[in-house]
């Protein structure tokens, strides 16, 4: 009996496997076909369409974006910005926003169930956008840009907007936004100067002959100062220097002081990665040296890693810590508490550079540089029913004007009726122009002394071109002085790679490798430096061998060549 | 009789006491630290490490204040309630009903047990599961939370198990004396078994409770429904305090108010909870062992 009811259960089992998979195929294939046929037949309908669109009849859209909500509304909706596009283009634009750690999720049911929202964020998305177009989830934007004159413009002009917008077919399958400025880096690296300043009665004196401190000759200079700060306050835990724990920053801090960041770059046009080069060899010499000397945290390792770099927020905030990856709000006196006697003077630095070994540069790089801001963009789907329409609203976004919504509404343009800047006591708008046509930002606005963030008012989640040049003109000069110091040099920024993109099966293979390359180097650098794993020239060639064999090498020709064809895009 | 105090007794009694108490104090120790560090000055919090036995710095309860002015969390809460009497009440009642059924010596009751713990062996998957609810128009409404887990296959078994604990002479004599099936359920067999269904009915209150990932899925529309337990999952998850910032005074303060936001919403999330456990507790040893005895 057991055995009969085994075998019905495994024979129904099987019949859901089979079932489901007989289903799918020619649903896939049926959705590819129709997608196609759509794009097609839209395509030859709407390119004889005139880019003047008619918006007399209302249309509603969905659009599915991840953003989280604020004090004044949860619902993206209400954005004011996206209430004023309803009016002004006579449409709705339904926002449907997952819940924060569930986008994957809420991605994959949207994707399975083939219930795509108009426009979707893919600005999380980890699969192949190439295959969403391929798979019939997504349009190719550029056979609509007659619709789109202000996107066309951009593209025109921009050409490094114009490359980051194409992949290596000629397809848009991305709406990216447009930053006109590069913004300022939100973190890099941070010492205390005021522990310099008590350990030398004032009189600092870097070896670099510097105000500042730029080698490692500096470093080396400040570091011993820090460790005898920390013991003459009898501290039992301090660390000179944190290290995050695999032991490197992926971004490059400090790495990039000895040749290049510690992940692919391009230098001269030729793809690399940091840890394949022999500046990298002598990073993990100096680490090693310093840890040995009790300079680096000693339990860097068995910390937790965030995104924010903050392995250890009881030693920095504690006041027991010297160097570490700080962010723009702790620069300054942000950390001192007065009350308790705690004096911090949290200044950037750049990471150190090997003069030794004839490194003149230390490069620093940005994650959100201008031209490329939302790397992976928004994407228009197949369900979209009027994509015509839906491009036109999204195109002003793209324009002067629209543009000018990055730093919220005037007065003039509806700030004085909306709801949501009632609501806040905005009714004069989050800016407005003087008598002189100077832009002004409203003194309620956080960026200039105020307590109300722009973010709900602007439209910083719409893909559109984000006027940002306000912005940093009005941010303070601590926050200026440490962008200069954290970039190092804006020419440095060439060595980022750009948005190169790949064939699907190309992509399989790099993440693939990528993932073993960076478990091996998080196992491995961390023993280099605490010294359990020797370090001479055969540990490193072994050091290479390895990173050979998992793939890294296969990895940089894939690489390459996609540069390449981004360089003839 | 008198115990009689041998020293080896003695000496495992202080074992025993020592071994539980250091067990209390394990389970203890983190909820008080979240207490502590809930009512911590926010500075003074990011400056310290290890476990809290007393609040650092001065006392505050400005973390509080931020959470109880944010209305999505008093409307999660409202929203949790509401979710939380519905499913124990239409549960409990469900799987009472469902235990009942498959505990009668019927024609009907074998197939029907197997159907049940079919389901506990395999399920749809995600996305039929939205197919479905979604086809029921369930999807962006309230009873999306309610609905689909209302019953669970485990609490049936529990509840099946309990009835058939019980000796068939109390359903025969209520026969003989012409007692309905239904009259035989309430009045005579639910008081006998009524620890187990404390113990169903507060397993489903905490599912209920910690529940996020339903609303997730069948609410992305309506904010405005979500349960506390997935407005303070994105609080913490992403690491954010804008939504309870409402002066966002403070750019210079913002990772040390969000640290100290986190803690308190720990606690707002997790006290009423709390609080109901010790009520159940008395039925939870016999409620759970009543249902896992054989023969």
């Amino acid at each position: 009996m057991k055995k009969m009811i085994s075998l019905i259960l495994c024979t129904i089992l099987l019949t859901g496997f089979l079932g489901a998979c007989q289903s799918n195929a020619p649903e896939e294939a049926g959705t590819t076909s129709t997608a196609e046929n759509t794009n097609q037949t839209d395509q030859g309908d709407d390119q004889d369409e005139s880019s003047a669109m008619d918006f007399s009849q209302h249309e509603t859209f969905s659009l599915w974006l991840i953003s989280d909500p604020n004090d004044y509304y949860s619902d993206y909706s209400e954005n004011p910005i996206v209430r004023m596009l309803n009016e002004k283009f006579n449409v709705t634009l339904e926002y449907q926003q997952p819940a924060t750690g569930t986008e994957a999720d809420s991605l994959s049911l949207m994707f399975g169930t083939g219930e795509y929202t108009d426009l979707v964020d893919l600005s999380t998305y980890t699969g192949s956008v190439t295959e969403l177009y391929t798979d019939g989830v997504i349009i190719d934007i550029s056979q609509y840009l007659d619709y789109m004159p202000h996107l066309k413009n951009l593209l025109d002009t921009d050409e490094v907007y114009r490359k980051a917008c194409y992949n290596d077919n000629g397809q848009i399958l991305t709406l990216l936004s447009y930053t006109t400025n590069d913004d300022l880096a939100w973190g890099g690296m941070v010492y205390r100067r005021d522990i310099l300043e008590t350990m030398t009665d004032g009189n600092i004196q870097f070896p670099s002959g510097n105000d500042i401190p730029t080698t490692i000759d500096d470093w080396d200079y400040m570091l011993p100062l820090y460790v005898e700060y920390f013991e003459s306050q009898g501290l039992k835990e301090y660390a000179g220097l944190i290290l995050p724990s695999e032991g490197y920053f992926v971004m490059g801090e400090i790495a990039s002081g000895f040749g290049g960041p510690s992940s692919y770059y391009v230098e001269n046009g030729v793809a690399k990665h940091g840890v394949f080069e022999d500046g990298f060899y002598h990073y993990l010499q100096k680490m090693n040296e310093w840890y040995e000397k009790g300079y680096i945290y000693q339990d860097f390792a068995s910390r937790t890693n965030d995104m924010f770099i903050m392995p250890n927020t009881a030693l920095t905030y504690g006041g027991a810590a010297g160097i570490w990856y700080g962010l723009q709000a702790q620069l300054g006196d942000a950390m001192s508490v007065p009350d308790s006697g705690l004096y911090f003077d949290v200044q950037p630095v750049t990471s150190p550079i090997d003069t030794a070994n004839g490194i003149t540069i230390a490069r620093g790089f940005n994650a959100t540089p201008k031209n490329t801001s939302g790397m992976n963009g928004s994407a228009i789907t197949t369900a979209c029913e009027n994509i015509p329409r839906l491009l036109s609203v999204l195109d002003y976004m793209y324009s002067e004007e629209g543009g000018m919504h990055f730093s919220g509404l005037t007065k003039e343009q509806g700030a004085d009726t909306d709801p949501i800047y009632a609501k806040a006591g905005l009714q004069d708008g989050t800016y407005w122009f003087d008598e002189n046509g100077e832009f002004v930002y409203n003194p309620l606005i956080t960026y200039v002394g105020g307590t109300i963030s722009i973010e709900p008012f602007g439209s910083n989640r719409i893909p559109s071109r984000r006027n940002n040049t306000y912005l940093l003109g009005n941010s303070s000069d601590i926050l200026k002085y440490a962008d200069e110091i954290w970039m190092g040099s804006k020419e440095s920024n060439q060595a980022s790679v750009p948005p190169i993109s790949y064939s699907p099966e190309d992509e399989i293979i790099i993440k693939d490798n990528d993932t073993k390359i960076s478990d091996y180097l998080r196992t491995s650098i961390p023993k280099f430096i605490m010294g359990t794993m020797p370090l001479d020239d055969d540990a490193w060639a072994e050091f290479k061998g390895q990173l050979v064999s998992l793939g890294l090498e296969e990895n940089l020709e894939i690489r390459q060549e996609a540069y390449e064809r981004y360089l003839n895009r | 009789m008198i115990e009689k105090r041998s020293v080896s007794r003695v000496i495992f009694n202080i074992c025993n006491y020592g071994f539980m108490i250091g067990l209390c104090v394990i389970c203890i120790a983190p909820l008080w630290h979240v207490l502590m560090a809930s009512i911590s000055d926010p500075r003074m919090l990011m400056a310290n490490s290890g476990i809290l036995w007393k609040p650092a710095g001065n006392i505050t309860f400005e973390g509080y204040k931020l959470v109880f002015r944010n209305d999505f969390i008093l409307k999660g809460y409202v929203n949790t309630l509401f979710y939380v009497t519905t499913s124990t009440l239409l549960g409990t009642m469900l799987t009472v009903l469902a235990g009942f059924v498959l505990s009668r010596q019927t024609m009907l009751r074998t197939p029907f047990t197997i159907f049940v713990i079919f389901t506990m062996m395999f399920s749809g998957g995600l996305i039929p599961s939205y197919m479905v609810n979604r086809s029921l128009g369930l999807v962006n409404n309230m009873l999306s939370v309610i609905i689909p887990g209302v019953i669970n296959a485990f609490y049936i078994i529990i509840m099946k198990n309990a009835f058939e604990q019980l000796s068939s002479s109390y359903e025969e004599s209520a026969k003989l004396d012409g007692a309905s099936s239904l009259r035989i359920m309430v009045s005579i067999l639910m008081p006998l078994v009524k620890s187990t269904i404390a113990v169903v009915a507060m397993f489903t209150i905490v599912m209920q409770w910690n529940a996020w990932y339903p609303a997730s899925i069948y609410l992305p529309k309506r904010r405005d429904l979500w349960p506390l337990q997935l407005i303070m999952r994105e609080i913490l998850v992403q690491n954010d305090v804008s939504k309870v910032l409402t002066a966002g005074d403070a750019v210079k303060k913002a990772d040390m108010v969000g640290n100290l936001v986190k803690y308190c919403i720990t606690i707002v999330g997790t006290l009423p909870i709390l609080c109901a456990y010790p009520f159940a507790q008395k039925y939870f040893v016999t409620g759970v062992t009543l249902g896992g005895v054989k023969g």
